[in-house]
């Protein structure tokens, strides 16, 4: 086959260069001075339906918080060793079921590239003879209003693709879980850690059709992926299922040999995770801290301030109102973001930081009465009814609507 | 999710149980009662295991 050499094509009928090559291969359309592997010169591009068969523009990161920018709940939970909750980093569920004990926090080692937080687990307590229902993983849980953008069992369903960075002292074979939920269907990809105590980009692409098993559009949660931490022989022992296939627990995990709880002081951090459709990873999607504090306040909202951990003693933006003598005081709040749902409504009393209590000035502390809670605001009153004296009466708060 | 406690609490306004204040993890907290919201199933997944009962309002 022969090469055809030259430095620009032009249209007979036109008087200038249509595309230029340069000698270090860039080609450039509307210039003759190619600066990259593609220079519009600085012209329109037109007719584009689709980048990587994903969409053009707009919200690719379908992972709320996956730069771990937010922890409104804590920096740092030390002694994990059960847990079916949220820990630390907002949107990140955590769940240890016999394996070891590890600390969870917010940090600040990054594998650079615009992000600058990670969400790490450290070991505190080894257990390298995990027993065979033992496990531990990081779960991100997605609502069905943003699960259907993945088009699973959907008309035009195509791929979607996993992108991640993590850095652990254990090398060897990590698996991700990824699991619909109303259909009970799910698959697994292993991935390696090739290096210990270095940060490794990984990227895993999936196919979303799936016949007609499709996630409902509602706000329950409808797509969990699963980073496994630590796993034992019951999620080990099947096959490992690299296409959509009826949940079985002995394929939950196959492959990973990965234990972060295998020795004290074993750790692993994750950032930077991109979950988008299409068949390529993407740079990451970065937006502004406020935007994803607000996205994550669709799940969890709290008075106090942003590095301030929950029941803490701080009288900073405390909510509150007046109390007429002879009346129960009472305020409404209105939360700053759209709950996912009705939200589980914590008062802290702002002087002494209990729980379920708030503060009066004339009537010490007193229990708190939460009423008419919905997904906009929460009336929160004295409990007991009437007091004399007129007082001012608050406190500090926390809304959770997460999955 | 550890529960220690928890009791319905009846809404001034309404006069229905509306929520259930429970001990969870060491926390006081108002649950409504709205099927989804991850406390009140697990409360309700404890009763049903028998492991959890939610004691009556308190009379007003």
């Amino acid at each position: 086959m022969s090469t055809l050499k030259t430095a620009s094509l032009q249209h007979p009928d036109a008087s200038s260069n249509t595309i230029h090559l340069s000698a270090s291969g860039n080609v450039g359309i509307g210039t003759n001075s190619p600066t990259a592997k593609l220079d519009l010169g600085g012209n329109n591009v037109a007719g584009i339906s689709s980048i990587n068969s994903g969409q053009v523009s707009g919200r690719r990161n379908l992972i709320i918080n996956g730069d771990m920018q937010i922890a409104q709940r804590n920096s740092s939970v030390a002694g994990i060793s059960s847990s079916s909750t949220y820990q630390v980093v907002d949107r990140m569920f955590i769940r240890n079921s016999g394996a070891g004990t590890f600390t969870n926090s917010h940090s600040t080692d990054n594998p650079g590239y615009g992000l600058k937080r990670s969400i790490k687990f450290e070991c505190t307590t080894a257990d390298s003879s995990l027993a065979a229902d033992d496990f531990a993983y990081m779960g991100y849980k997605m609502e069905g209003f943003d699960a259907v953008k993945l088009l699973k069992g959907e008309t035009g369903a195509g791929y979607a693709t996993l992108s991640f960075w993590v850095k652990s002292s254990e090398t060897g074979t990590a698996v991700v879980r990824f699991v619909d939920i109303p259909n009970n269907r799910s698959q697994g990809h292993a991935y390696t850690i090739n290096a210990a105590d270095t940060w490794e980009k990984k990227t895993i692409t999936i196919s979303m059709v799936d016949g007609s098993n499709k996630v409902n559009y509602d706000n329950t949660s409808q797509f969990v992926l699963v980073f496994w931490l630590a796993v034992s022989t019951n999620r080990t022992s099947g096959t490992l299922q690299s296409s959509w296939t009826n949940n079985l627990t002995a394929d939950e995990a196959v492959s990973q040999t990965v234990n972060i709880v295998n020795t004290t002081s074993s750790y692993i951090n994750f950032t930077g995770l991109q979950f988008e459709v299409g068949d390529t990873a993407t740079s990451f999607e970065h937006i502004s801290y406020g935007e994803q504090l607000a996205l994550c306040q669709r799940y969890y909202e709290k008075s106090y301030n942003d590095t301030v951990v929950p029941g803490s003693v701080d009288v900073s933006g405390w909510s509150g109102g007046d109390k007429p003598s002879g009346t129960a005081g009472r305020f409404r709040i209105e939360f700053k973001t759209t709950k996912r749902g009705n939200p589980t409504v914590t008062t802290y009393h702002h002087v002494t930081g209990t729980s379920g209590q708030m503060y009066t000035s004339t009537n010490g502390s007193v229990s708190t009465a939460i009423s008419g809670v919905g997904m906009n605001r929460v009336q929160i009153a004295m409990n007991g009814g009437a007091l004399s004296g007129n007082a001012e009466v608050g406190c500090q708060w926390t809304a959770d609507s997460e999955i | 999710m550890n529960i220690t406690s928890a009791q319905y609490q009846t809404d001034p306004y309404t006069g229905n149980n509306d929520s259930i204040v429970a001990v969870i993890d060491g926390v006081t907290m108002s649950v409504p009662v709205y099927p989804t919201n991850r406390h009140y199933d697990e409360i309700m997944r404890q009763v049903e295991a028998g492991t959890l009962t939610i004691a009556d309002a308190e009379t007003p």
